[in-house]
């Protein structure tokens, strides 16, 4: 055997599989999206645990009768099993309905009391009857290996029978999906939809249990769709995502167990979309764990940075506001058209040489991580840094930047000052945490609003009152 | 009874109400399913515990099985509260995964030995008894002793920090902001019911132990007002459901039914049984439901005749429609015209009502009834005009709808509240 046909899978029967779990995984995929975001996934796990007490009734009859040779037509057993699977549905939705239990208990009671009558039924049926029934087991753990292509073409039909579903109530499964509370409120036949879905859910588990075996089944409904949440938050591009994850899982998957021919496929597959999870937990574009740390640790250093420039320049500002009271100044004079003049002066006192570990101390800093931000800040045009007594002096471009942090941080607390109730130390702590968060339309905005009422400069004396 | 059947019992038991204890913080934090994706995710340990060691002895299984079953909750917790992912859909994204990853470690190792899933399903708690230690004269089976202190450990744990996790169910932000170690307390439970359940794994089977963690606080929670009460209820149902199911399992002796099985099924008929039945269960609201529905036709019916005579049909014909508009519910729509013939017998039988050849008319009772609750009419318009703000326009209304509540209290108060006469203007009566 050669590479390529391994990889394009030339033998018959691996082209079956793959086409028919291919096929499979679509319907999956499809309806697992809106599963998710409804938070109910684990849905699919309670259904396929309830087809086991009807797949174990359905043979206790047909044996005990004699009805059908089991061994050639196993197609009443799974019929036996999709009833009992309706009932748990049936079950689940009138429990939700008429009781405060939240779905978490509604599947942990369907799974257990469902197997565990199916156990005894099949404790029973030992006993009972002349066929043997040890093999009833292995017909639900399935065997996706010897899938044939009948059950390719069943898979085909009820995949396009999800398909149009979601085609044709895309707009009001959407809102269902998203905002249930407003979608019945609107007035739209919610439980119409809701069971739908759950029928739909229940067929594809009961179509899937034999053919591809009950650890598929799951496996492919449950991880695709979580996999994508990592890459996109919007509904369509989510599904696109979700489709590709599980058909590249059920090929990579499939020529995997082509090479290595003693492991369950449904398995291996499954593992694939366990890995492609874990590189999309890691990696994901939209909330993987590497993306999350670089921006967190990139925001953290912008904070370092505009909590150290802004220090610095209210030490300055202190000073400044003593030299305005000395001349005479009260805040109450001060009026618009001295805002600027305010400032200038601001730019002559604050053209000094500052102290980094002073200015570190107070801006919550160590002192290597303060002089790495100075440095990077040296780097960019802010600052220019003099390296033997450990100084700083401002740039004319550092100022103003320094300047606007300051404005942002005096807006806020203005802000919480007009706005809320809340005391001065809690002001200037929200204040801390909020300043850098605030792009220029907000900054713009608090500023008209607060405008109106108060000037820059003279919160700038009143703060020391 | 005979050694093995009473040791069957007891070990049952002790895995009953040791599950029971912790399945009920289980339940109230919504995260039941953390039972099912453990027993689903303890297969990979198990095998590999088996794969290094080369040997069935049951430490090292059960070693693995813990190691596993930590790394699930580790994992599934890291996802859900720190990605933020959705609780279900990371327990569900980890069991499976680590359930295909077990079944492939068994077939490929299958050949050497024979490593059998189901008995992780099922257990084997008929032959428990078999495996004892002896204490001097004393012969106690292996799994009452392990399950036994599994059970004791339990207790303390709930017992010492009942009140930490009572305010933590009730309100978990509170309790982060007195000062309980949610966190710390959250894992230290979830070790131990993945401890609870390997230990029973290997005596009732996971799916047993699913139905041991959730049905019996389930239940409990129905009837319990306070955390208190619904631990000594799961308690009580646990022990219930073994007892139960061992009489009938002396019933069906031959018919080689599981014990596991069966105690499964008792679970679920009680937990269908409880909801029908509780107070918040679905038979007594519809006779609640009923019972306040023919009580609003019969009130509308009298308010109608205090305008004159009117035909039987036609009163019939405006109670159903009342009462369609008042009740929703399927049972009040489709049998609309059953629930306004009672209300007509009802009113008839206590006199407030007297039937002459097909017209109604109103009796000297039922007209001080009427009135009254007329009265009653008029005190809830003021009093929504007044202190509710509503619009003159929608007083009526929204009357119309309060009027039937029959607390005698709240019209008492509303009298008081109303005491001065205000007119509504624009408001015709």
């Amino acid at each position: 055997m050669n590479l390529s046909s391994i990889l394009l899978l030339k033998e018959y029967n691996s082209q079956v599989v793959l086409f028919g779990v291919i096929v499979y995984s679509i319907g999956s995929a499809l309806i697992g999206v809106f599963l998710l975001l409804q938070k109910r996934l684990l849905i699919s796990d309670s259904i396929s645990h309830a087809t086991l007490p009807g797949i174990t009734i359905a043979f206790i009859i047909c044996s005990t009768f004699g009805l059908i040779d089991l061994s050639r037509n196993t197609n009443i057993l799974l019929f036996g099993g999709l009833i009992t699977a309706l009932l748990s549905v049936f079950r689940m939705r009138s429990i939700k309905h008429n009781s405060f239990f939240h779905n978490d208990i509604l599947y942990a009671t369907t799974i257990s009391v469902y197997f565990g009558l199916g156990i005894a039924l099949l404790g029973m049926s030992q006993r009972f009857s002349q066929g043997n029934s040890s093999g009833l087991l292995t017909f639900i753990y399935g065997n996706t290996a010897s899938m044939i292509f009948s059950d390719a073409i069943v898979f085909l039909v009820v995949s396009t029978l999800i398909l149009l579903f979601i085609l044709v109530f895309w707009r009001q499964l959407s809102i269902f999906s998203f905002d249930p509370q407003y979608a019945s409120t609107v007035g739209m036949p919610v439980n119409f939809y809701d069971s739908v879905m759950l029928y739909l859910i229940s067929i594809q588990t009961i179509v899937g249990i034999q053919a591809v075996g009950i650890v598929l089944v799951n496996g492919i409904l449950i991880i695709p769709p979580v996999a994508a949440r990592f890459w996109h938050s919007k509904l369509v591009p989510l599904i696109i995502i979700t489709i590709v994850i599980s058909m590249s899982s059920c090929y990579i998957g499939a020529v995997l167990s082509a090479v290595y021919p003693g492991i369950p496929t449904g398995s291996v597959i499954i593992t694939v979309a366990m890995s492609i999870f874990l590189l999309s937990l890691l990696f994901g574009s939209y909330k993987g764990v590497v993306k999350t740390f670089i921006s967190r640790s990139v925001y953290a250093r912008i904070v370092a940075r505009e909590h150290l420039l802004r220090r610095a320049l209210e030490q300055v500002e202190e000073e400044v506001s003593n030299f305005l009271k000395k001349e005479g100044y009260s805040s109450e004079q001060e009026s618009e058209s001295e805002e600027y003049s305010t400032e200038s002066k601001l730019l002559t006192y604050a053209s000094r040489a500052f102290s980094i570990s002073s200015i570190a101390s107070t801006a919550g800093l160590t002192r290597t991580r303060a002089l790495k931000e100075c440095k990077f800040l040296e780097s960019r045009g802010y600052l220019t840094l003099n390296k033997s007594n450990l100084t700083f002096y401002f740039t004319k471009k550092g100022l103003f930047y320094a300047l606007s942090v300051l404005r942002r941080h005096k807006l806020w607390e203005l802000y919480f000052m007009t706005y809320t109730n809340a005391s001065p130390q809690q002001i200037d702590f929200s204040a801390d945490t909020v300043e850098h968060a605030i792009g220029q339309e907000a900054s713009d905005e608090l500023s008209a609003q607060i405008k109106t009422k108060y000037t820059l400069t003279r919160l700038l004396g009143e703060k020391h009152h | 009874m005979n050694f093995i059947g009473f040791w069957v019992v007891i070990i049952a038991i002790i895995i009953a109400l040791s599950s029971a204890l912790l399945g009920n913080i289980l339940v109230l934090q919504k995260d039941s399913m953390l039972a099912d994706a453990l027993s689903h995710s303890v297969l990979p340990g198990i095998a590999l515990a088996f794969f290094l060691t080369q040997s069935r002895t049951s430490v090292a299984m059960v070693i693995g099985a813990i190691v596993m079953a930590l790394l699930t909750s580790c994992i599934s917790n890291y996802l859900s509260e720190t990605l933020r992912l959705e609780r279900n859909s990371a327990l569900g994204v980890v069991f499976t995964g680590f359930f295909a990853l077990g079944i492939i470690l068994i077939t490929n190792g299958a050949r050497a030995v024979d490593l059998d899933p189901n008995c992780v399903l099922f257990g084997a708690i008929e032959l428990t008894p078999l495996h004892t230690i002896s204490f001097g004269s004393m012969h106690l089976p292996k799994a009452a002793l392990s399950n036994g202190i599994v059970l004791l450990v339990n207790f303390a744990f709930t017992a010492i920090f009942f009140k930490q996790f009572n305010i933590i169910t009730f309100n978990p932000s509170f309790a982060k902001v007195s000062g309980i170690r949610v966190t710390c307390l959250k894992y230290v439970h979830i070790l131990l019911v993945a401890i609870t359940c390997v230990i029973a794994f290997e005596s009732v089977g996971s799916i047993m132990i699913i139905a041991f963690l959730v049905i019996p606080p389930a239940i409990a929670w129905l009837f319990a007002r306070s955390l208190k009460q619904m631990l000594v209820y799961s308690s009580l149902i646990a022990v219930c459901a073994v007892m139960i199911s061992e009489l009938l399992q002396g019933m069906f002796i031959d018919r080689g039914l599981p014990f596991v099985g069966i105690i499964s099924a008792v679970l679920g008929v009680l937990f269908t049984t409880a909801l029908l039945f509780s107070s918040h269960g679905v038979l007594f609201r519809i006779v609640r439901d009923v019972l306040a529905n023919v009580k609003t036709i019969q009130e509308d019916m009298l308010k109608v005749l205090l305008k004159g005579k009117v035909t039987k049909e036609e009163m019939v014909h405006f109670a159903r429609r009342g009462s369609k508009q008042h009740d929703k519910k399927f049972w009040s729509m489709r049998m609309s015209r059953l629930w306004s013939m009672l209300s007509l017998r009802l009113l008839e039988r206590s006199q407030f009502i007297v039937i002459e050849e097909g017209m109604v008319c109103i009796d000297a009772k039922g007209m001080q009834k009427a009135k009254e609750l007329s009265k009653k009419h008029r005190l809830w318009e003021e009093f929504l005009y007044a202190k509710g703000k509503f619009s003159s326009f929608q007083v009526h209304r929204s009357a119309e709808i309060f009027e039937h509540i029959q607390e005698q209290e709240i019209t008492t108060e509303l009298d008081k509240e109303t005491e001065e006469e205000i007119s509504i203007p624009g408001h015709k009566h």
